[in-house]
């Protein structure tokens, strides 16, 4: 047996600042209904003053008068809104936090709460990280149900299920796996279940602690075992394929699990074009893949350990332009990879009016100024920018991280241990992708199946 | 205790992998000396005389070049190879690198004298690499051979060897013998190895600057049209051009060739061959051997000076096939002669053929092995396809001939 919600009218407000506290977006006011006494509870910042007047305010003038009881009242005037009675204060907190306005009237001892909704929100918009030629021109935004609605625009089948978690401690921000219940393997489907249930109550509000808590290795994943995408196309073919797709509240990302590394070289757009265009352009991707993994370390080792395997006269023109510089190869090659990514990384965060003709420029007066100046050789400059170049090559951008990382221990090892160290390191590299498993699918596997 | 293990472990790989790594073996590009190219002669006060030829790197580049000279050249005399790359170590600021080395040339008089005392070296020396190209020169050219440039080439090694590669692709002229190859048929019973044999045409002071690369009348060239010939390891004499060229045809290394026969006194027709595929055999009959060399090839008609010889049609090609079978034969035959008769040397690889063959025969003749060759009798057996007449069917000298007045 609860507590009721009030024992004397007049004691409710400082019921109010009890639960609520003193924060100023929220809105109690005092009305009243066919004579009675009444609260409207709502946060001004959840609710949306336009919706408010035309879902509620003008429905009261009209109906309250006439209304015996709050039910009479919502059945008449309100009966296209989600509605809850409740009586618990903690759990109207929590429905007002859910873009709710609360009717409290006296002499019922159940508060009304309807879903009112309509505050600001992003509208739809192009995709920005993963454009694409001849895909649907249509990104995810914030809201789940919205991008619920995305998906289901295209996957009108009664197979297409969701399950909502509250995964923040106030049980607010809401979590949905979303899977095609006839495709999807059952094992699959519980280990998901399983993680996300895990999840319930740990204050797991955004995508990045959602995607942390998700995949499988927590502590060194050098490869990302979860896709994130923003594409519609992307998502679709995943939950076709039988992968289940994660929403959170206020993330305009979908996680697709699980993902493998041959996941991450397929794009969407594959399935527009033809099939041998498809073959040479993902062939190409894992050529990329290589190349921004390994060219540095193995222009390092070859420099510097194996010069008898380079072609004659490409090991002249290398030796002139070596010759006479300050700086040994690897530090020379560590500064620019070095100013590179300070550039990348400045791109990113510099003001967007700024930050396009920075980039060039910058990029464009450092280097040539440098090979200019005599301080590194332009073959450095030459490897950078096309190991640069070759990491952006994949569609999904969390897997250019691990490649990026990773370089920099390949130049390392090839610094004191030459080609032989960028072998050695590849295989401890393959050893290791190997024994990952992405929800029990192996990660290196070739149409993978669980095991 | 657990990471302070664990970090125990992290120090102990990291000091093995740098004092196991190969940090000690670094070489920067920058202060490498990349030697192209060496030369040995009989030396005075040491036992060889070694030439060296080095590139200087930025005049290969765009941004760095001074308009000096692309390679320049150092000697020393030393016992041996080893002792004259460590004296240059210490002449010059940049630690030489073996890696590319592509030619190597040896004066004559040493290949005569059978003196193999410098090959020990390249063969053991790992950076050495043992496909380079061999090759013999002539009289004392060879400190004129390494500086001698060829149009359009400024490095005198790079020079001889497009040179040569040019001339055995092309028409089968000569042949890039690698060290490797040199050394199997020094070794081996059943074979003698040839080389290629470097020449000065008209030497000159002048082309041994960079200025001459600016000159349009270039007299001074290097000659790369015959073979030295050996016998037992030591350097017997040579052949020259055509001569030279069977040899390469009969050691069945000829990609592309050209061949002439004369139609009538002094007009001549030229075929060009293509696809060639030579097979040998010595067949012993009673105790006397006999050498059977069986040709094939497809020609293509390079040019014919003759009127009303050729009109296109298929009996003229079986006219042209037949002339032209009788000339090869009889061109092969020839210069298996000479050698047979002046040098008693089998560098044609006669004797391989017999030991594939009949091993039993071949071990009880192969220490005489030249001998026997020398008196051997030959067969050669030719058969040209000639199949195409170029773009042009019938000569414009049958139209001259021909015409109407």
């Amino acid at each position: 047996m609860t507590k009721p919600l009030y024992e004397t009218w007049d004691e409710l407000e400082e019921t109010f600042e009890l639960t609520f506290g003193k924060t100023t977006d929220f809105v109690k006011v005092p009305v009243l209904f066919n004579g009675r006494k009444c609260w409207i509870l709502y946060y001004s910042s959840l609710v949306g003053s336009s919706e408010l007047s035309s879902l509620l305010m003008l429905p009261f003038n009209l109906h309250a008068a006439k209304s015996e009881n709050v039910e009479q009242f919502r059945a008449t005037a309100l009966a296209s809104l989600n509605y809850m009675y409740i009586n618990d204060w903690i759990v109207i907190a929590r429905q007002l936090n859910k873009n709710s306005v609360c009717i409290l009237a006296e002499g019922e001892q159940e508060a009304l709460t309807v879903e009112i909704g309509g505050y600001a929100e992003r509208s739809i918009s192009e995709p920005v990280i993963q454009p694409s030629i001849y895909g649907p021109k249509i990104a995810f935004t914030e809201s789940i149900v919205t991008n619920i609605s995305i998906l289901r625009r295209v996957l009108r089948t009664k197979s297409l299920q969701m399950e909502s978690f509250d995964t923040s401690s106030d049980m607010v921000t809401g979590t949905v796996l979303v899977y095609l219940e006839d495709v999807i393997e059952p094992d699959l489907l519980n280990e998901a279940k399983r993680r996300i249930q895990s999840l319930e109550g740990k204050k797991v509000t955004t995508s990045t602690h959602l995607m942390k808590e998700l995949r499988d290795d927590k502590k060194t994943n050098f490869f990302p075992t979860l896709m994130v995408t923003e594409r519609q196309d992307a998502c679709i073919a995943q939950l076709m394929e039988g992968r289940a797709v994660v929403f959170i509240d206020g993330s305009p990302s979908g996680i697709i699990l699980p993902a493998v590394f041959q996941d991450f070289f397929r794009s969407s757009e594959d399935a527009y074009l033809p099939r041998p265009m498809m073959i040479f352009l993902r062939v190409l991707r894992y050529c990329a893949f290589f190349i921004a993994l390994l060219l540095p370390g193995i222009y390092i080792g070859v420099i510097n350990y194996n010069y008898e395997i380079i072609p004659i006269n490409l090991a002249i023109e290398i030796a002139g332009l070596r010759s006479n510089l300050p700086f040994p190869s690897v530090i020379e090659l560590l500064l620019v990879e070095a100013a590179f990514e300070i550039m990348r990384e400045g791109s990113i965060r510099m003001p967007k009016i700024v930050g396009n003709a920075l980039t060039v420029v910058g990029a464009l007066v450092i280097g040539d100024a440098a090979v200019q100046a005599g301080i590194v050789s332009i073959v450095v400059i030459i490897v950078v920018a096309f190991t640069g170049l070759s990491s952006y090559a994949f569609p999904y951008y969390n897997f250019a991280f691990s490649v990026r990382l990773l370089r920099f221990i390949f130049i390392g090892v090839a610094s004191m241990l030459g080609i032989y160290g960028v072998f050695l390191g590849c295989i401890i590299l393959f050893a290791y992708l190997v024994s990952q498993r992405s929800y029990g699918y192996p990660y290196l596997q070739l149409n993978a199946k669980r095991s | 205790m657990y990471p302070f293990k664990k970090m125990m472990a992290g120090l102990l790989s990291l000091t093995l992998v740098a004092l196991l790594g190969g940090c000690g073996d670094r070489v920067e590009p920058g202060h490498l000396l990349v030697v192209t190219a060496v030369g040995v002669t009989k030396g005075d006060k040491g036992k060889y005389h070694f030439y060296f030829e080095g590139i200087n790197p930025s005049e290969f580049t765009e941004t760095k070049r001074q308009s000096i000279s692309n390679s320049f050249l150092f000697d020393n005399e030393a016992d041996a190879l080893s002792g004259a790359i460590s004296a240059i170590s210490q002449e010059i600021p940049l630690k030489p690198e073996f890696s590319h080395m592509q030619l190597m040339a040896v004066d004559r008089e040493l290949l005569q004298n059978g003196d193999y005392g410098y090959l020990d070296f390249m063969d053991r020396f790992d950076q050495i690499r043992n496909n380079l190209t061999l090759v013999a020169v002539n009289g004392k050219d060879l400190r004129h051979v390494f500086s001698t440039t060829s149009p359009g080439l400024t490095i005198p090694s790079f020079g001889i060897l497009m040179q040569l590669n040019e001339l055995h692709e092309k028409v089968g002229g000569n042949y890039p013998t690698t060290l490797l190859r040199f050394m199997k048929s020094l070794t081996e019973t059943g074979s003698n190895p040839v080389l290629p044999l470097v020449q000065i045409k008209n030497p000159s002071e002048k082309a041994e600057t960079m200025d001459y690369a600016k000159e349009l009348n270039k007299q001074t060239s290097m000659d790369l049209h015959s073979i030295a010939v050996f016998r037992e390891e030591k350097m017997v004499g040579e052949l020259k051009d055509l001569e030279a060229r069977n040899v390469i045809v009969l050691q069945n290394q000829a990609k592309n060739t050209i061949y002439n026969y004369s139609c009538s006194p002094n007009k001549y027709i030229s075929i060009a061959l293509q696809y060639i595929a030579v097979k040998k055999k010595v067949v012993y009959q009673t105790d006397k051997p006999i050498l059977k060399v069986y040709m094939h090839a497809t020609g293509t008609i390079n040019s014919i000076q003759c009127a009303n010889y050729f009109t296109g049609k298929s009996k003229d090609y079986i006219r042209i096939n037949k002339e032209l079978d009788k000339t090869i034969e009889k061109e092969l035959a020839s210069t298996i002669d000479k050698v047979q008769k002046k040098y008693k040397s089998d560098i044609f690889g006669f004797g391989e053929k017999l030991r594939m063959s009949d091993y039993k025969k071949f071990k009880e003749v192969k220490d005489r092995w030249d001998d026997e060759f020398a008196g051997a009798a030959v067969e050669v057996v030719v058969h040209v396809n000639v199949q195409r007449s170029g773009i042009r069917g019938e000569p414009f000298m049958n139209r001259i001939k021909n015409k109407k007045y």
